[in-house]
C-alpha cells in the first residue's frame, strides 16, 4: 500500500465504475481544496497499467477544476480490495462519512447489480446499510429510480418530486417522464397530491384505453396551467381537481349543482350546508355559529326564509335522479 | 362450463371416519391423494381439493345483517372456495391459497341447522349455501344436494337456497323437496358472463338447467349480481331478462335480486393486478357502507329502476329485491312495495311456498 503524489493526467477520469456521488464539483469542496488543500488521499485502482478512481471522484474533479496537476493517492491492486469488489469498498467508504442522497443510493445499488454481486446479498447486506428495507421490491424501486430521465432526477434532487412519484414515473416512457418533470416545475404538488395526481392519470388511462398522461394535453389542464392569477400551489390543487372531475364526472357535477342551488338560496356565508360527501344519503347538515342571541335570531331568520324558498326542494335532489 | 377435476386430494386424518369422504373419493378415481393431520395449515391452489372436518357453527347470519333493508338471510357452508374464478369474486380476497375445501362432517352440518331451527320454531330461516362457494359446482363430486334437499323438505321453518352459476343439477332430479328448496342462478349480461365469469356455465346452460329444475317442481331464483354499468348495459341486461322469461314461467320464480357491482378497495386492486383486461374497476365508484366501493347512488338507482321495470314488463308480480341497499335507494328505485326490512323478510320467506301466477 503506498501513498504517492499522482499526476491527474495518469488517472482515467472517464471510468465511473465505482462512482457513487451525484454532483461532482460541489462549490464547498472546491473552496475547501483551495483554502486547505487535499487532506485525504483519493483511492485508485491499478489494473492492466491503468489507474481508475475508487474513492474520491468529487475530490479529483474539483482538483482538476482548480488546475492542479497531481493529487495524493493511495494506489491499490484488485487483490487489496478482496473479498470486496472495489465498488463495495467505495460505497462503504462513502457511508462511513455521510448519508447518500436518493439518487446516489439508487446509482450505488444499480452498480452493485451490474458488478454481478448476487441479488440476495445486495438485498440482505446493502439495502439496510442504505436505510432501505431488505426486500427485492425495494431494490427494484431503486433500479427504476436510477433509470429516471434527467428531468425527473433534477426534480428528485431538488425536492420537487417525492421518491415514490419518481419511482412511479420512471416506468413511463422518457418523453412522458420529461413532460411530467416540466409540469411539476410549473405547478407545486405536495407529496400526497403527487400520489393522487399520478393515481388519477393511471385510472383515466385505464378507463379510457388512452395513453398514460393523455389528459395533460386536454383543455381542462391547459386552462389551469395558463391561468396567470394562480400561484404554483393553487395550480397544483386545480390540476388535481381537473383530473378528479374527469375521473368522477357524475359526482363532481352533483357537487357543482348542489353549490349552485345553495347559492341560489342566498344564505349568508356563516351558514354552511353540507351534503353527504358522496350523496349516499339525502341528508344535508346545516351548520352555523352565533356569538350571541341577536346573531342567532338573525341566522335562524335567514334559515326560515330559505325554508320557504321553492329552490329548497331542489337542493335535496341529486343529478341523475328521476323520482 | 369448466368441470372441476382436482389435481390432488388432501384428506384430513379425521375425515377418514366420515362416510362422505369415501363417497367423494369414489367420484375422483385416479386422482392422487394424501393425508394430513390438520388441514388448517394447508396452502394450496384451487387445483387441490381439501377434505376436512369443520369445527364450530355452520349457520351464520349474512354479512348484510344489521343493514337498513336487510333481508334476514342466513348462510350455511359445507364448502369454501370455487374453481370458476370469476374476476370479481370476493373469495379471492380471503380464501386464496387454501385450496377448495369441502367439509366431510355433513351430518354435523345438518345437525347444526336442525337444532337451530328447532330452537326458534316460530321463525322462518332462509338459508343459502352459495356464499362461500358455488352451491352446485361441486355437486357431481360431493352429491351433498341429495342429502340437504330432502332434509330441508322435512323442516317446517327452513327454506334452502342453492345458488349457482353452474348447470350441474342432475342430482336434484327426483328428490323430495317439498317446495322448500329454491334453486337460483346468478345472472349477468352476456358480455360480463364471457369476460368475467368465463369458467362458469353460459347463460344458455344456466337457463337450460333452470328449466330442468322448474320441471322437477323447484321454485327458481335469479340474482343479477354484480350488475355492471357500461355503455350499452341496458340492451344487454334487458336481453337477459327476456331470455329468462322465455324459459321460465313467472309463477316458477320465487324471487329476483338486484345488486350493482361493489368491492372492497383491496379486491379492486387485486382485480386490476390479476385481470388487467377487465373493465370492471373503471366505473365511477365512491366509498360506501363499510368502506366498499360502489357506483354513485344515482347510477345504482337508474340500474335498479330500469331492471325492475324490464322484469315487471315480463312478469308483473315477481318479487324483486335489492341486496344491501338503503331504504332511500329502495324507495327511489323500486317504489314502496316493500315497507321495511321486516316486511321484506316476510315476503321472501313466503315467496317459495306460494305458487304465484301472474
Ligand atoms: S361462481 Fe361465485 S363463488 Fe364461484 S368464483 Fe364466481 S362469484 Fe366466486
Amino acid at each position: 500500500m503506498n501513498i504517492a503524489d499522482t499526476p491527474v493526467r495518469d488517472i482515467d477520469l472517464e471510468n465511473e465504475e465505482c462512482r457513487v456521488s451525484e454532483g461532482l464539483e460541489p462549490p464547498p469542496l472546491i473552496r475547501s481544496l483551495r483554502e486547505l488543500g487535499q487532506l485525504n488521499p483519493v483511492v485508485l485502482l491499478e489494473r492492466g497499467g491503468r489507474l481508475t478512481i475508487v474513492c474520491g471522484f468529487r475530490r479529483l474533479h474539483a482538483t482538476r477544476r482548480l488546475g492542479r496537476e497531481s493529487v495524493p493517492a493511495r494506489i491499490l491492486g484488485e487483490a487489496d480490495f478482496s473479498p470486496l469488489h472495489p465498488l463495495e469498498f467505495a460505497l462503504r467508504d462513502n457511508l462511513a462519512t455521510r448519508r447518500l442522497e436518493p439518487l446516489e443510493r439508487a446509482r450505488a445499488l444499480c452498480k452493485l447489480v451490474e458488478t454481478g454481486l448476487p441479488r440476495e446479498r445486495i438485498v440482505r447486506d446493502y439495502l439496510p446499510l442504505l436505510d432501505l428495507p431488505p426486500r427485492e421490491e425495494a431494490l427494484q424501486s431503486q433500479l427504476l429510480i436510477d433509470r429516471a430521465c434527467p428531468g425527473l432526477r433534477r426534480c428528485l434532487a431538488g425536492g420537487v418530486l417525492a421518491q415514490q412519484s419518481v419511482e412511479a414515473l420512471a416506468k413511463r416512457t422518457p418523453p412522458l417522464q420529461e413532460r411530467f418533470s416540466l409540469l411539476v416545475e410549473r405547478v407545486r404538488l405536495s407529496a400526497s397530491l403527487q400520489r393522487q395526481v399520478l393515481g388519477l392519470l393511471g385510472e383515466l388511462a385505464a378507463r379510457d384505453g388512452a395513453p398514460w398522461g393523455a389528459p395533460l394535453d386536454g383543455k381542462e389542464v391547459a386552462a389551469v396551467l395558463e391561468d396567470p392569477s394562480l400561484s404554483p400551489s393553487q395550480k397544483g390543487e386545480r390540476l388535481h381537481e381537473a383530473l378528479y372531475r374527469l375521473r368522477h364526472p357524475r359526482l363532481t357535477r352533483a357537487r357543482d349543482r348542489f353549490r349552485r342551488r345553495e347559492r341560489a338560496l342566498g344564505l349568508p356565508g356563516s351558514i354552511r350546508l353540507a351534503p353527504h360527501p358522496y350523496f349516499e344519503t339525502a341528508d344535508i347538515r346545516v351548520e352555523f355559529s352565533a356569538p350571541d342571541a341577536a346573531r342567532f335570531r338573525e341566522l335562524a331568520g335567514e334559515l326560515e326564509r330559505a325554508a320557504r324558498s321553492p329552490g329548497l326542494e331542489e337542493l335535496f335532489e341529486v343529478e341523475g335522479e328521476t323520482p | 362450463m369448466m368441470e372441476y377435476r382436482p389435481g390432488e386430494v388432501i384428506v384430513e386424518a379425521g375425515s377418514w371416519g366420515d362416510s362422505a369422504t369415501a363417497d367423494i373419493l369414489r367420484n375422483l378415481p385416479g386422482v392422487p391423494r394424501r393425508t394430513v393431520e390438520d388441514a388448517g395449515g394447508v396452502s394450496a391452489s384451487r387445483d387441490t381439493l381439501v377434505l376436512a372436518r369443520h369445527r364450530g357453527k355452520f349457520l351464520k347470519q349474512c354479512q348484510g345483517s344489521g343493514a337498513e333493508m336487510c333481508c334476514n338471510y342466513f348462510i350455511a357452508s359445507y364448502a369454501w372456495n370455487c374453481h370458476f374464478g370469476c374476476t370479481y369474486c370476493v373469495l379471492q380476497s380471503y380464501l386464496d391459497g387454501s385450496g377448495i375445501v369441502v367439509c366431510t362432517n355433513i351430518e354435523d352440518f345438518l345437525g347444526d341447522i336442525g337444532r337451530t331451527l328447532a330452537e326458534s320454531p316460530d321463525r322462518t330461516f332462509r338459508i343459502g349455501t352459495g356464499e362461500l362457494a358455488d352451491s352446485l359446482a361441486l355437486d357431481p363430486i360431493t352429491g351433498y344436494s341429495r342429502r340437504v334437499v330432502p332434509f330441508f323438505a322435512r323442516l317446517p321453518n327452513g327454506i334452502l337456497e342453492l345458488k349457482t352459476k353452474s348447470d350441474r343439477v342432475a342430482n336434484l332430479e327426483g328428490l323430495e323437496h317439498g317446495g322448500r328448496t329454491v334453486v337460483s342462478w346468478s345472472m349477468n349480461s352476456r358480455r360480463i358472463c364471457r369476460s368475467e365469469e368465463a369458467c362458469a356455465a353460459t347463460l344458455e346452460e344456466r337457463l337450460a338447467a333452470a328449466d330442468r329444475c322448474r320441471r322437477w317442481g323447484y321454485r327458481i331464483g335469479f340474482h343479477f349480481d354484480p350488475i355492471v354499468h357500461y355503455e350499452g348495459w341496458e340492451e344487454e341486461y334487458r336481453e337477459v331478462v327476456r331470455m329468462i322469461f322465455s324459459v321460465v314461467d313467472p309463477g316458477d320464480v320465487a324471487w329476483i335480486s338486484l345488486g350493482a357491482l361493489r368491492f372492497t378497495p383491496h379486491l379492486r386492486e387485486r382485480l386490476i393486478e390479476r385481470h388487467p383486461g377487465s373493465r370492471l374497476p373503471w366505473g365511477e365508484f365512491v366509498p360506501g357502507h363499510h368502506g366498499k366501493l360502489r357506483y354513485f347512488r344515482p347510477v345504482r338507482e337508474e340500474i335498479y329502476r330500469k331492471m325492475n321495470s324490464w322484469i315487471h314488463e315480463c312478469a308483473p308480480g315477481v318479487l324483486v329485491y335489492l341486496c344491501m341497499e338503503s331504504r332511500l335507494v329502495w324507495e327511489r328505485s323500486l317504489g314502496c312495495g316493500v315497507r321495511d326490512a321486516r316486511h321484506l323478510s316476510d315476503c321472501l320467506d313466503a315467496a317459495p311456498l306460494c305458487r304465484f301466477r301472474s
